[in-house]
């Protein structure tokens, strides 16, 4: 088991960060998976990966996790980025061709924007966007982790992208 | 374009680079593309935004989190399956449980209390185990069995057991004992009871030293297989209680019994004494014996020397 911890803790921790959004859930949550994999082994039947398996544990906890915040209000999802921080991305893409300390923290600046106007998409639509753009998981893979089907996984992502892409387009122009 | 048609046209874009559209798609996709500006403007806008989404920086767990996860998987393996809940993540988790803390504590000394009044009001009828006397224990938790030389109850009363718990639980697991013991849990007390070679289980009580400090009061119950007459040592500590579980036989085992109820006597005079000086610290026995470091199932086969004790920390 430790030897399973060390291989898949960073990947899941970093996907349920992405999902969950704060690092101290993230950690307690990426803990709770392990535990839940522990009781639950037995009803491991190989059908699917380890890592299919273990993600569907961790996202359906982060999952579970999200909608209870958000019923208990306990934040804001709409927190992220205000309306007068809504500025021309395009000013802010760095040249690739220099490595410098600006460009860095142009790169830090865009992430933290898109990390923002991920926080804002409904849960669904971004835990579709992480496992399949950040996690690069396979359509089939995607539907073995959100117990979907391929044809659900195939729209849904569509959807979750159009949203993705409505909320930055303030910042494309 | 209908709404239905924009979003089979994004479709078909978000398909196109994930490169899952066949080859007829492809072609659509590009008839789309050669006549519809804005839906080339549509595809760049969702590759940059997919390049963007894979540059994100990759978070690596907290230093720590291996430790951290391996040891609520230890905890659930001692504990059999009560670590925690999804409903208790999170910081807004986190207050539940303090709620529930201090609604436990109030509680808890209510419940106690109420024993008491029944057991008082009802002296006919059989008290149930809520006494905190190590003989009630001993009773329940360690059953004599004729194959072993002998059971006993050590006896800690904390007003820390959480932490208690914690210190003897990790102890359990660092020697390699968690296949001969079995945890139980009640409303005011954890037990542990375990089976095992004498010497496995010197080595733990010595390993245990330092809950002393942080207990009110050590108690320790001995039960003769053969007579099931009880000996009991109240306000024992680290060192007796390991010589009382050197102790081979029962007779010897009163005497000493009785040495140390006398010893603690006299130290408990001395320390009404102002000029009382510090109690020296137990001395920790030499390195434990490590279950670990033999074939789990030859322990419990040991020779003639398996015996029973029953750890149990009280404390609300």
């Amino acid at each position: 088991m430790g030897r399973l911890i060390v291989k898949y803790q960073d990947r899941l921790y970093n996907a349920i960060l992405k999902i969950c959004g704060n690092s101290d859930d993230a950690a307690e949550l990426t803990q709770e998976t392990f535990v839940k994999v522990l009781e639950n082994i037995g009803a491991f039947r190989g059908q699917s990966s380890f890592y299919t398996w273990l993600f569907r544990i961790g996202v359906n906890l982060a999952l579970n996790f999200c909608s209870r915040k958000l019923r208990l209000g306990m934040c804001s999802l709409d927190g992220g980025v205000g309306e007068q921080e809504k500025f021309s991305l395009a000013a802010n893409l760095p040249d690739k061709r220099e490595i410098n300390p600006v460009a860095i923290a142009q790169n830090r600046e865009l992430a933290r924007q898109v990390l923002a106007a991920l926080e804002k998409l409904e849960d669904n639509q971004r835990a579709i966007i992480v496992l399949r753009d950040i996690e690069a998981m396979s359509y089939e893979e995607i539907a073995e982790v959100l117990q979907i089907e391929l044809g659900t996984v195939k729209s849904r992502l569509c959807r979750a992208r159009m949203a993705l892409r409505e909320l930055l387009q303030t910042v494309w122009i | 374009m209908s709404e239905k048609e924009y979003l089979e046209k994004n479709e078909l874009i978000s398909g196109y680079i994930d490169g899952q559209l066949t080859p007829r798609q492809i072609t659509e996709l590009k008839r789309l593309l050669a006549h519809d500006s804005q839906c080339q403007q549509e595809l760049e806008a969702m590759e940059r935004q997919q390049r963007l989404l894979q540059s994100l920086p990759v978070e690596s767990a907290p230093a720590g989190l291996t430790q951290e996860i391996q040891s609520a998987l230890e905890r659930q393996f001692i504990l059999g399956g009560s670590v925690r809940h999804s409903d208790t993540v999170g910081k807004w988790g986190l207050r539940l449980r303090k709620a529930a803390a201090a609604a436990a504590m109030i509680l808890l000394p209510l419940l106690a209390l109420s024993a008491v009044v029944y057991t008082i009001l009802q002296p006919t009828e059989q008290a149930p185990n809520t006494s905190s006397e190590p003989v009630a224990a001993i009773e329940k938790g360690a059953s004599a069995s004729p194959e072993l030389l002998f059971s006993a109850v050590l006896q800690f009363q904390t007003n820390q057991p959480i932490a208690a718990n914690d210190f003897i639980e990790k102890k359990i697991h660092t020697l390699g004992l968690m296949n001969f013991t079995t945890p139980a849990r009640q409303s005011d007390r954890t037990s542990y009871k375990i089976v095992c070679s004498r010497k496995y289980v010197e080595g733990l009580v010595g390993e245990l030293a330092d809950l002393w400090s942080h207990s009110e009061k050590a108690s320790y119950a001995l039960l003769d297989t053969s007579t099931k007459q009880p000996v009991c040592v109240d306000g024992i500590d680290a060192q007796q209680a390991l010589a009382m579980i050197r102790l081979a036989d029962i007779s010897t085992a009163a005497k000493l019994a009785q040495n140390i109820s006398e010893q603690n006597t006299q130290k408990a005079l001395v320390k009404a004494n102002p000029a009382d000086v510090a109690e020296p610290r137990p001395e920790k026995p030499s390195k434990p014996i490590l279950a670990w470091d033999k074939d789990m199932q030859q322990v419990p086969a040991d020779g003639q020397d398996t015996i029973c004790l029953v750890i149990e920390v009280l404390g609300q």
